[in-house]
Parts: structure tokens; sequence; C-alpha cells
């Protein structure tokens, strides 16, 4: 039926670069339309629950680019989010839905504050990189158990590295109420992050701080690795396992790599949360960023625009809904919402890029061992 | 450590892993329904987290039976959408599972906090008492574990008998088996596919809404953003683990609640150990139990995948 022709395959939709910007100006206006609709859904409920949703938005965008300030909380919301999106989108394109960026996150976070500890008096030259090696090497090493499971028994990753989250969650409580916490803190915390590791801000007055940059350095990566031999060879994965194991390609080499791609964009994004934007480590560094930063993938379409573009927009919702909590007293979950109603209302098929990328998934979907015969 | 050897202490633990499987239990067994239909609900946890707020908020000024029962149809209500989207619409179950986790946790959030004063009176239910059933409560060690729950846990329990009958004993439940297994050869028979998941779907909201309102009505009492802490997914491993049966769903609830209370009664035994330690033990028995299940497992072949009618 039609979800065949709208899919057609891949060679197929980049025929041409005439039927590619066409491509464009539909997914364009149809993705305008999905935040559109999203934000008159909100509106409603915000009317139903008695408050002006024009006062709201206004102090949401205010919140979210009125001021330096804002566009600096913007900016150092989409980061993270970007990092984690491009990192799990490798592994979408693989057909691999990782939901534990979360505890990977985590992992990192914990991996670079050690790490900088240890380089506590070398030069920021030094300290700086080990760190970000640090925390993206504890995010691999967070998702190494979920990938090997998944390569070795089919264990499905998702329900794998949710639980490898709880298992970060109950790790960095251990150790913030204890081995890594002040004698004088009261609650769980850790000692300030060596200042020697610190990334400095770019504008005073604002939470834009270096470490932004990291998502344009992780944006370009996957831009080489969507065009390189082995992205390639990955994506074909993604589309149609059997064709490429026919080929040579190695199943289990390309779950457990592009699992610990994802591990690793991850952890950093924990480095950058500690080093950066907290410089300390708390009980919830993570928020929310690996969760959303899987939909910001989805959203994206597992493509170094989309995710890009993806990762503003959250970045702005979340922003501006902390914003409009404070100065108008309207719940920052509306962004929650509208951010889930976004997802819902790009999932409907006339969103060619997530078609694509969904029948990979469901190419390679397993929830555990083999079906049926 | 002597504690261990006491019969009060495996008592104590396997009563309170009963009770902490309540939930798990209602949310399981819905689930395995849709997932036998061949639909991968990613959204029971949103199922869960709305079933948990609607049933405070409307047990709060009436009684707890209608708080419970109105659980179920929140959940229900999400669980619509899911069949709007994916089931009319074909949107990728995953994504939209995830949405609608992510739509309850946000709606639950938004609620929550435009009904909640600061230093106002918080909405709350007080717990039920335990039900005692007259001289089988008061068998020495059976007693104490088994017997003295509330009806929340006993309605779970009878559940699963009906569940149990209904999936493998009624033309329904053949049906959701059939348009699970092989969607077209159930439609060449002239199975509704369509109409099939749709009810399945609407079992598993109903019941992952009731999950949720057994938590809070049964156990907690008063709500709490992210309340349902991951437990609806914790509903989807557990249905791995005895490949899709009524049975196997709710022994698996109940293998996680024992952990989970295991967790915390050895606390009190073992005080030097981290109690965040102790508390991974649930979560680590799952993974092992995810992982050796792995080998026998089999799931239904058309679970994930849109079924789409050839007119």
């Amino acid at each position: 039926m039609a979800d065949v022709d709208v899919n057609g395959d891949w060679d197929a939709q980049h025929a041409t670069a005439d039927s590619d910007e066409r491509k464009l100006t539909t997914s364009l206006s149809t993705s305008v339309l999905a935040v559109l609709l999203a934000l008159i859904i909100g509106g409603l409920i915000l009317l139903m629950s008695g408050e002006n949703p024009l006062t709201a938005y206004s102090a949401m965008a205010d919140g979210a680019f009125g001021s330096s300030f804002s566009l600096g909380e913007t900016l150092s919301r989409a980061a993270p989010l970007a990092i984690v999106g491009y990192g799990t989108a490798v592994a979408l394109r693989a057909g691999l839905i990782t939901i534990g960026a979360q505890g990977q996150v985590v992992a990192g976070a914990i991996g670079a504050l050690l790490t900088a500890q240890f380089f506590e008096n070398a030069p920021s030259a030094v300290a700086i990189p080990a760190a970000a090696l640090g925390g993206a090497l504890f995010g691999m090493a967070w998702v190494l158990v979920p990938a090997l499971l998944r390569a070795r028994f089919n264990v499905n990753e998702i329900l794998s590295t949710l639980l490898f989250t709880e298992f970060a969650a109950l790790l960095i409580e251990y150790l913030l109420n204890n081995p890594l916490k002040p004698p004088t803190a009261i609650t769980p915390q850790s000692e300030p992050y060596p200042t020697n590791g610190v990334l400095g801000l770019v504008v005073d007055g604002t939470r834009f701080h270096f470490g932004v940059f990291a998502a344009c350095a992780i944006g370009l990566a996957f831009v080489w690795w969507v065009r390189s031999d082995r992205g390639f060879s990955y994506d074909l994965y993604g589309e149609n396992p059997s064709l490429a194991q026919s080929l040579g390609i190695s199943s289990n080499r390309v779950i457990i790599n592009s699992l610990l791609i994802s591990g690793a964009a991850a952890g950093l994004v924990g480095w950058m949360q500690a080093a950066g934007l907290l410089q300390r480590v708390y009980v919830q560094i993570a928020s929310d960023i690996g969760f959303f930063g899987l939909v910001v993938a989805f959203l994206g379409g597992a493509t170094a625009g989309g995710v890009l573009v993806a990762a503003l927009l959250f970045g702005a919702l979340q922003s501006g809904g902390l914003a409009m909590q404070s100065s108008e007293g309207i719940p920052a979950s509306l962004s929650d919402i509208v951010q889930a109603l976004l997802l819902l209302g790009f999932s409907i098929r006339y969103a060619p890029q997530i078609i694509r990328l969904t029948r990979r998934v469901g190419a390679n979907f397993t929830l555990i061992g083999k079906r049926r015969a | 450590m002597s504690q261990l050897l006491e019969a009060t202490f495996w008592s104590a633990t396997t009563a309170g892993g009963l009770r902490l499987a309540t939930p798990l239990i209602y949310a399981s067994i819905g689930e395995t329904f849709a997932q036998r239909a061949g639909v991968l609900n990613l959204g029971l946890e949103g199922y869960m987290i709305i079933g948990a707020l609607s049933s405070l908020y409307v047990a709060d000024p009436t009684s707890a039976p209608l708080g419970f029962l109105a659980g179920g149809l929140a959940g229900m209500a999400l669980a619509s959408l899911m069949i709007l989207l994916s089931i009319r619409l074909f949107a990728n179950q995953v994504v939209v599972g995830f949405g609608l986790t992510i739509l309850g946790i946000g709606t639950t959030g938004y609620i929550f906090h435009e009904t909640t004063d600061v230093g106002g009176r918080a909405r709350q239910v007080s717990l039920p008492s335990e039900i005692d059933i007259p001289l089988l409560s008061d068998i020495p060690w059976l007693g104490d574990a088994v017997f003295g729950h509330s009806w929340y846990t006993w309605l779970s329990l009878s559940l699963v008998i009906v569940a149990g009958f209904v999936a493998s004993r009624t033309v329904f439940g053949l049906q959701v088996k059939a348009v699970g297994e092989d969607p077209d050869a159930a439609a060449a028979k002239g199975v509704d596919v369509l109409r099939i998941r749709t009810q399945a779907t609407l079992v598993s909201g109903f019941l992952g809404g009731l999950g949720g309102a057994a938590l809070m009505l049964g156990s907690v009492g008063r709500f709490q953003p992210y309340l349902t802490a991951n437990r609806g997914f914790i509903a989807l491993i557990v249905i791995i683990m005895a490949s899709w049966s009524v049975w196997g769903a709710a022994m698996g609830a109940f293998v996680f609640g024992f952990f989970e209370a295991l967790g915390f009664n050895l606390n009190n035994a073992f005080v030097d150990v981290p109690i965040e330690g102790l508390n991974a033990i649930p979560f680590f028995v799952a993974l092992v139990i995810l992982t050796v299940s792995a080998r026998w497992a089999r799931m239904p072949r058309g679970l994930g995948a849109n079924y789409i009618p050839t007119v």
C-alpha cells in the first residue's frame, strides 16, 4: 500500500537533486505544521487550565530567545541534546534503539570527575581533553554489557539499557552520598570540579560555556561518519540486515560498535555538564537529556541537519518552559507535553524521514530471542 | 545475619514482594494481551502514571473503588492515542510508545503542579487495610506471607485466573494470538485484525491504568512527579520471562517484587552494605532473567510490526 510508496527505496529518494529538493520542502512544511499543531494543542491545555496561552507562549519565547542569558540557556540545553541525538542516531541508523543514554551520561560525568581529579595539578591543556576522554570511556563502558548481550543473545537493547540506567542512578547516589561527598555537604553532591579542568564561559553573565562547541565537532564527525565507508555499511545493515550479512558485514561488529559510539557520545555529555554547566556532579546531572536525546534523534530522522534543528527546538522549549514557570507560575511540564505532542505528530507517516528510519528499526526489531518460526 | 535464618524474615519478604508486585501484575497482564496481539506498548509507563494521578484525584473527593476505576479509564484514554496513531495510522509503535510515556509524565506533572498550592493541602488517600481471611491468615508462616493483603492484591490475583482463562480458552483469546502470530492468515480466516488489536490495546491501557491506580491507592497514597519510576518498563521485562503467558507475567511480576522487598529487608540484616547496592538486586535479577530467557523466549511473530490491511 501507500506505505511502500512513501518509503520508496534509498536510491530512489536520492536519485535527483530535483526530487531531493521537493522532499525537503514537503518535509519542511509538514514539520512546521507539526510544530504549530503541538503548540495549538498545548494552547488548548493552557486554556482549559485557566491560563492565557499568549502570555504563556510569549514568556516561553522570551525565556528562550529574549536576552543573551536566555539564548545561552537555550544553547547550553540544545548542545547536550544534539550530542546524545547524534550518538543515538548512529545506533538508530543501524536499526538499534538505545534508551540508556540517561545512564551513560551519569557514568560519563563520574568518569570525567574522577579523571579530572586525577589530573588536578596538570595544565588545562592536558586535564580538559583527558577528562573528556574519561567521560567518553565511562559512557562506552556503561553500554558495553547491553551491547554484548544484544550481539550474543539477542537481548533487547531498549530493556537492557534501561536496567543499566537504574544501575547508574543507584551508583551515583551511592558515590555522592559516600566516597565522593565533601565532608561539609548536606545534600548528595561531589566536590567542586577541579578548576584546571573547568570549561570557561563564552559570554559572561550567561551559562554559555565552551563545551557547547563540542556539539559542533560531534555534528561534523557525524556528517563524516554518514559519508564514510563504514557508516554506509552500517546504514546498509540497518536497512537490510540479511543483505548486509551476505555482503560480509559482521552483524556483531555493527551492533557492538554502533552502541559503543552512542555510549561515547552520551559519556561526553556527562563530561560537558560536569566540567561546563554545573562544575560539580549532582545526582540529577543527566536530568532528562538521555531520554530527550533519543527523541531528538527520532525527530531529526537521524540526519545531521534534522538532529541539529530538533535539538535547538527542544533546547528552546525546555529553557523557555523553565523561564515561563518562574515568571508566570505556569508549570514547566507544559514543555514536556509540547515535546511529546511534537514526537507523536511526527510519528504519523506523512513524515518521510521517520518512515525510512522506522522501517529499519522494524527490520531489525527484536524484543528477545528469535521470532517464532 | 542470623535474621536470615528466621521464618519471619522470609514471610515478611514474601508478603512485601506480593505487595510491591501488585501494580506490576495488573500492568503486565494487560500488556501481555496487547503483545500477544502484536502491539508493543512502550507507553505503558505513561498509562500507569496517568492512572495513578487520575485515581488519586477521583478517590480523594469520592471513594477508593471509584478512583481505582477512574485510573483504568485514564490509562485507556491514553492507550486510545496508541490505537489512533499506530494501529489506524500505522505510525511506528516504538516512537508512539515513547511519545505516550513522555506525554503521560508531562501531563501528570502539569496537572499536579497546576492544582497543588505550595503549603496547601496535598491530595491524599488513606491506605487500605489488610483483609485477613479467617483461619487461613492464622497459619503460622504461610498466613503472614500470603493471606494478609489489601483488596488490590486480591483482585490482581483473581485477575490472573480470569485473564489466563480468557487468553487460552475463549475465542477472543485465540483471535488475539492469531493476529499477533500471523495477521495475514488471521485476516484470511475473516478475523478483523485491526479490531482485535484495538481491543487488546484497550485492555493494556485499562489494566496499565489500574496498575498505576493500585500503586497510588494501595501503597503510596499521594502523588509526586515520576511516581511510577520505570515500573511500566519493568512490566515489559517480566512479560518476556515466560514467553508471553499470563501466568508467567504474573509470576515474573512477583519475582521482581520479591527481590525488591528482599533488597529493603536485607538492609536491616546487613547494615554495612550500601543500601544502593541492595536496591540494585531486583534490577540485576531482571537483567539475568532477561538474558537467560533469551534462550527459550520466542516472541509473537507479528510483535512490533504494524498490520496494513490490503483493501
